[in-house]
């Protein structure tokens, strides 16, 4: 059986069985010395509990301010991905219509390159 | 009931993009995380700089909160890692210098240094050693049961327990000392 000063320390962050339990009583009742050592570490930990802190004024205020630069960062990440995607996407248009018809004049872009008017009328029948 | 009934409606909420319930967050754990990191790290303005980055950690990765852990518990744990690892950082496994506590960046804050008790507390954990005063700070101090101390400093519940034994062994004349 460990000592009555064990039990103790040991007492308050793990249950003791009911044979533990009866023995630090024994112990505790018999010895000044232990009943002052519980006193001790009670007082101790009640201190430790008691222990406040917090962070310095404006640490919500300025902890807001960071996320919503990372929120507005994300935001910015993803349109530039899009954005880039659609200047290349226009880019390998222009070049298709340039090699295909050789030119990228107005007829060119609208493909109406080798239409003249007679043909544009005929369609219409 | 308030517009977030719990704190995984509220972890949901920003996920979605709700500030607002992201700032409730904040608010509610900011003096729970305030603990753990001054407790471990002692008053100073890296306290202020890990606590930022503790929420913000959270920030990032909430999506993968699922509810499973208590939200205190699981923001304790990135308290821990990242005060542990501004430790190893300085290199020292004790504070560095108690005089700095009373610097020019905290000479407005009395409200924390008005509490005697803390400055009591606070003057004695920085006598310990990063291993004896985790678990004052997890067990004592914050209130984890011995097992939850154990899971968050990933550490056998026999080494927990000794330490604990030993951290108090220490504590014991130095907070007398102190008060005298």
């Amino acid at each position: 059986m460990e000592s009555g000063r064990q039990l103790l320390l040991r007492s308050y962050d793990m249950p003791l069985n009911e044979k533990e339990k009866r023995h630090l009583q024994d112990e505790l009742t018999k010895s000044d010395v232990l009943k002052e050592e519980k006193e001790k570490l009670d007082k101790m930990r009640t201190k430790i509990i008691a222990f406040e802190a917090d962070f310095s004024t404006g640490f919500t205020e300025k902890l807001m301010q960071r996320i919503a630069g990372e929120s507005g960062f994300a935001f910015l990440t993803v349109f530039r991905t899009v954005a880039l995607s659609g200047v290349a996407a226009i880019i390998l248009v222009l070049l298709t219509v340039y090699f295909v018809d050789g030119s990228l004049n107005l007829d060119s872009l609208l493909g109406l390159n080798g239409y003249t008017p007679d043909l544009g009328l005929l369609s219409i029948f | 009931m308030g517009k977030y009934p719990d704190d995984v409606s509220m972890v949901k909420a920003a996920i979605a993009g709700d500030q607002n319930a992201f700032e409730k967050i904040v608010g509610k754990y900011r003096t729970m995380v305030a603990k753990v990191i001054v407790g471990m790290l002692g008053n100073r303005a890296d306290a202020d700089d890990v606590g930022q980055e503790t929420f913000l950690r959270f920030y990032r990765s909430m999506h993968q909160y699922k509810g499973d852990a208590a939200l205190g518990t699981y923001l304790t744990r990135i308290a821990i890692n990242l005060s542990l690892n501004e430790l190893k950082r300085r290199g020292s496994h004790r504070w560095l210098s108690l005089e700095e506590k009373h610097d020019s960046y905290h000479a407005d804050d009395r409200s924390y240094h008005d509490n005697d008790n803390t400055e009591l507390v606070e003057k004695a954990l920085a006598h310990l050693d990063t291993k004896y005063r985790s678990v004052v700070v997890m067990r004592i101090m914050q209130g984890f049961s011995t097992k939850e101390t154990a899971e968050l400093l990933n550490l056998p519940l026999g080494t927990v327990l000794s330490r604990l034994a030993r951290a108090q062994e220490k504590l014991k004349p130095i907070l007398q000392k102190l008060e005298e």
